[in-house]
């Protein structure tokens, strides 16, 4: 089985069952042993002095153990690989976790607020209405391409190695990877490991974003909005959805207690946005998910065109 | 949103009832709708022997003292450790994440969305999954009423919010205190009915019961709820007598909803949890009856109802 079709396969198996609680409520999951390697090495190395350096070997120990990992898996054949892949994919949960926030504020302003802190890392307990939106449209672009179209990215590129790499480095900056006094030395080498390998796969959620949209030709304005963005890859899915919705995104916002000054993604849109542009950012994941499985298939069905 | 987003009492907190927003929606005056939203106790602790010392004066040490006695001989709380009165749980909840140093917290779902807004506002991660640099476990759990194991309590930090346990105390993990790091949440007014005198109580070492007192600040507790908390507390007959009307009602409540045509998914004797085809309906058709329920963003079959007051069960069965 080529990795195109187990990709497809992978894609599909996730978008139906996503992250069914009956088996990661027995098992750990993945994500978690990747979380407790992080944490050991955290715990161990991330203490006295030349801290860069020993992030630098963290992060590499963690790379090639992701890949060791990966070729073992591998020997167990391709129904192993597709479960494996499906289980690091992350577009059912996504769009579960997105639609609930706009389900929530549908019944209330509080339940809206409660739910959109289970996806943002913020204090959301004074958000209004449109915030608490607006809050939710930005994760969803920035989880399209961090939990879906950059694993699937990585593992057509260079199979469950890539994909264990991707996986390991992300969690690794999702947890080490802060610009503070703790983690900035040993954090570096992973966040910006994590930086590089979301260039191609953050551009390409926007492209797609953009192309289903009919937003290529404002694609400038997208690459000026991205830019301007305070992360060097999240601000190309948001600004492309942004433009999709036809809504401002980023702005202002309450971090560490203080009104944080953000830059405007796309500032001329609507800005009284709810539920409703909540719904339409959940269609947009379906559609960009769909545009990725039908590349991939293509792809996979590469092989089978005549030879002239 | 935006129209009610300016009222007084939509900011900061709106919380389980709704019930100012369903009396907008369906009319009536607040006295006739029966509030099922929530899983305070209907029948309350009878307010008795208040003196005027108690509205007039600061709460003395001999008042607290007083409740901190009752409530550790009724919790069975060890000796090492240490107990906080705080005006509601929810005071606590929100100070928690104080005292880790953030990180990632694993909230398992569903349950009281509370604990996972008060630790993102202090930019926690949270998670669904270990390992993790907290842990809540809310026991027994909101909306499910599922009981938790003393080997969950796997965090550095670890909350065990017993807000609802006093149905079952022989479920409580109170002996869990003992572990460093480990704090448990106690709430005044969902068993005792009287979720308006604002009291509740965190048990933990000594020294994270110092932290959290120092954010409280002096005389956290009023002296109303000094006074009404220990004499409440000492009432080991009353607690009886709830638990068994309770669980009486609870069966009775399941049986009315199952002749409905729900399912019951779970909960406590304070709260029952169904699963109906559709839950938005539900409430809707009890709303018209000015009969108030509790439905979950996260799904369109999970409905939640508390307890009737004794008065109540006609209407509810007429509405269903």
């Amino acid at each position: 089985m080529s990795t195109a079709t187990v990709l497809a396969c992978a894609l599909l198996l996730d978008a139906a069952f996503g992250e069914p609680r009956w088996l990661w409520s027995r098992l750990p999951h993945p994500a978690v042993v990747m979380g407790r390697a992080v944490a050991a090495l955290d715990r161990h190395l991330n203490i006295a002095d030349m801290r860069r350096i020993k992030g630098v070997l963290a992060t590499l120990c963690l790379a090639s153990g992701a890949v060791g990992l990966a070729y073992l898996i591998g020997w167990f054949g391709p129904v192993v690989e597709t479960l494996c892949a499906a289980i690091l994919l992350a577009q059912r949960s996504l769009v579960q976790h997105v639609q609930a926030v706009g389900n929530a504020l549908r019944l209330s302003i509080g339940d809206g607020r409660r739910m959109v802190a289970w996806i943002v890392s913020r204090d959301c307990r004074e958000m209004n209405g449109p915030q608490v939106a607006r809050a939710a449209i930005e994760s969803a672009a920035e989880n399209l391409s961090d939990g879906v179209v950059a694993p699937a990215f990585w593992f057509l590129v260079a199979g469950l190695p890539g994909l264990l790499l991707y996986k390991v480095i992300n969690t690794a900056d999702s947890m080490i990877g802060y610009r503070n006094e703790k983690y900035q030395a040993f954090g570096w080498a992973a966040a910006r490991s994590d930086d590089v390998l979301n260039l191609i796969p953050a551009r390409l959620t926007g492209l797609i974003i953009a192309a289903l949209s009919n937003q290529l030709r404002n694609w400038g304005a997208i690459t000026l909005d991205a830019r301007a963005h305070r992360s060097p890859n999240a601000g190309w899915p948001e600004a492309a959805m942004a433009r999709a919705l036809n809504v401002a995104l980023a702005g202002p916002r309450r971090y560490d207690g203080t009104l944080q000054p953000l830059a405007w993604v796309n500032e001329t849109a609507r800005q009284d946005i709810g539920p409703d542009d909540i719904d339409k950012a959940v269609q947009m994941l379906w559609r960009v998910w769909a545009v990725g499985l039908g590349l991939v298939i293509a792809i996979a069905c590469l092989p089978l065109l005549p030879l002239t | 949103m935006s129209n009610t987003d300016n009222s007084p009492f939509q900011k900061g907190r709106d919380h389980g009832g709704g019930l100012d927003a369903a009396i907008m929606r369906y009319g009536g005056q607040r006295a006739d709708w029966i509030d099922l939203s929530t899983g305070i106790n209907p029948d309350p602790y009878p307010v008795t022997g208040l003196k005027t010392q108690d509205w007039t004066a600061l709460p003395d040490m001999a008042a607290h003292q007083s409740l901190i006695r009752a409530a550790r001989k009724l919790w069975a709380v060890p000796d090492a450790a240490a107990i906080l009165p705080a005006p509601g749980a929810s005071a606590l909840i929100a100070r928690l994440p104080l005292l880790g140093s953030g990180g990632r917290v694993q909230i398992t779902t569903p349950t009281y969305n509370e604990h996972a807004a008060a630790f993102a506002a202090q930019g926690w991660e949270i998670c669904n999954t270990g390992p993790a640099d907290a842990r809540v476990l809310v026991h027994p759990n909101n909306p499910d009423g599922r009981l938790w194991q003393a080997t969950d309590a796997t965090a550095p930090l670890t909350i065990i919010d017993e807000s609802f346990c006093d149905i079952t105390p022989k479920a409580s993990l109170i002996a869990q205190v003992q572990n460093p790091g480990c704090v448990i949440l106690k709430s005044f007014g969902k068993f005792w009915g009287l979720a308006g005198l604002r009291l509740g109580f965190a048990i933990a070492a000594p020294d994270v019961i110092d932290r959290l007192a120092n954010m409280l600040g002096p005389w956290p507790v009023s002296g109303p709820a000094l006074r009404i908390g220990a004499q409440a507390l000492e009432n080991a007959e009353w607690a009886a007598q709830t638990r068994a009307r309770l669980a009486m009602d609870s069966m009775r409540l399941d049986q009315v909803m199952q002749s409905a045509g729900a399912a019951l998914a779970g909960g406590t004797d304070l709260f029952r949890l169904y699963k109906v085809d559709a839950a938005a309906q539900w409430q809707d058709r009890l709303a018209r009856k000015h009969i108030w329920s509790r439905i979950f963003p996260y799904s369109t079959t999970y409905i939640r109802l508390g307890m009737p007051p004794a008065n109540g069960w006609a209407r509810i069965e007429a509405a269903l």
